[in-house]
């Protein structure tokens, strides 16, 4: 059934879509949602693939189809949210130290989605303040604004104590 | 906490996701055939639409070319109660484009960027790239922009604009950042029994810049004893009572 992709397109899903799903992961914080954007994101990359001549560019590129996906399901998706008083729990935090495993997913849970994908996209995928901009198309300001509030208030969090030891 | 803790505690959370499922390709092919048969389905829908929008005028308009409906009988007119000649009914005349709006979001720049080398020739914008329609707002918004109604609904037997809108208002939830309304831009209702699917615009206000995100939603909507209700589309999509025009105008959308 996979030959229905060309072997370039395969290829390029086997060798990047770990690093992809990576991505995805950090900015949903969830496993089944970050397959389901991984392969929108691939989708919507192989309509195009045939018009991709430069394969060394395709990264950049599904990862940018993959943050605006996920900018736009957002906010399709708030229009079914329902704030809570309390986050839900999740399973990959440990909470047994200040950056135990887990904990730096659970701090950019709390971030709006624009800076979070900056912080994502910045600190994570390692992109300067140009990049992370036309990734996200959006000004070099606005990249600018979000990388620092969203930065200091991932510290903030991240310093902050975790509910266990805060009642130790 | 400096940067390099930061990028190292991003990094392992990162790695907690594991590894993408192996057969990814396979799943890839099979949301392609299921998408290719959606199309097919939407496009045979929008046929039928588009057929039925042009049979009713052309129906119409030859039952008035030869004095009223084929089937209706003469009746002989008695000369001692003398009527004037009835008076065609005026034909409503139907909208050109039934019922697909055109979201009239920009797409981002296509270019993408990254630690490698910008491609040499760029393929078409990523289908779904709203971002570049962003506004700069001198004040916050209270209430999104509400063009006057369209005239002519996409098919017959729509309620209102107001109607839809008074329902769409009741039944978006609440909030701060957010604000809904009716809009001729993504309107195009689509009706059929106690089941309308239309659009409206939802627009997002980012909290820390005062950016403002506009964007399309379809509704869907429900009539139960007289009163149109906005539906949650999760979790109502799935109700096979839902006449399958509605449920492309207003599920079958991304």
């Amino acid at each position: 059934m996979a030959r229905e992709f060309d072997d370039d397109f395969s290829e390029f899903v086997r060798r990047w879509s770990p690093a992809l799903l990576r991505v995805a992961f950090l900015l949903t914080s969830d496993r089944g949602e970050a397959e389901d954007l991984l392969q929108t994101a691939l989708l919507k990359t192989s309509r195009h693939w045939d018009r991709l001549a430069d394969r060394e560019a395709a990264y950049p590129y599904v990862r940018r189809v993959l943050v605006t996906t996920h900018t736009s399901w957002r906010r399709r998706r708030r229009v079914h949210e329902t704030l809570v008083d309390q986050l839900p729990e999740r399973g990959y935090g440990d909470d047994s130290g200040s950056l135990g495993a887990g904990r730096a997913l659970q701090a950019l849970e709390q971030l709006p989605p624009r800076m979070r994908a900056v912080v994502v996209l910045r600190c994570y995928e390692g992109l300067s303040e140009a990049e992370t901009a036309e990734a996200l198309g959006c000004s070099v300001g606005s990249v600018k604004s979000h990388s620092s509030r969203g930065l200091a208030r991932l510290r903030l969090l991240l310093e902050a104590p975790t509910p266990a030891e805060a009642t130790r | 906490m400096n940067d390099h803790d930061l990028e190292l505690a991003l990094q392992r959370d990162a790695d907690l996701v594991g590894e993408p499922a192996p057969d990814l390709l396979d799943q890839l092919s099979r949301r392609r055939s299921d998408q290719r048969r959606q199309r097919i389905g939407g496009l045979a829908a929008v046929a039928a639409v588009v057929v039925l929008a042009a049979g009713v005028p052309l129906g119409l308009s030859a039952a008035a070319r030869s004095g009223g409906p084929a089937a209706e009988p003469t009746t002989t007119v008695s000369p001692a109660a003398p009527t004037s000649p009835t008076a065609p009914t005026p034909v409503p005349t139907p909208s050109a484009a039934p019922a697909t709006p055109v979201p009239t979001t920009a797409s981002a720049p296509a270019t993408p960027s990254g630690t490698t080398a910008a491609p040499s020739t760029i393929p078409a914008p990523p289908p779904s790239a709203p971002t570049s329609t962003t506004t700069k707002p001198t004040t916050k918004p209270t209430t999104a922009p509400t063009p006057a109604a369209p005239a002519t609904a996409g098919t017959t037997d729509c309620p209102s604009f107001a109607t839809l809108q008074a329902a769409m208002q009741a039944g978006a939830p609440a909030a701060a950042d957010t604000t809904y309304a009716m809009d001729a831009r993504y309107y195009g209702p689509v009706c059929s029994g106690d089941w309308a699917g239309a659009g409206y615009s939802r627009a997002y206000t980012d909290p820390a810049t005062g950016e403002v995100f506009p964007d399309g939603e379809a509704g869907l909507f429900h009539r139960v004893g007289g009163r149109w209700t906005l539906l949650d589309r999760t979790a109502s999509c799935d109700d096979p009572a839902i006449p399958r025009p509605v449920w492309e105008r207003a599920c079958n959308v991304d």
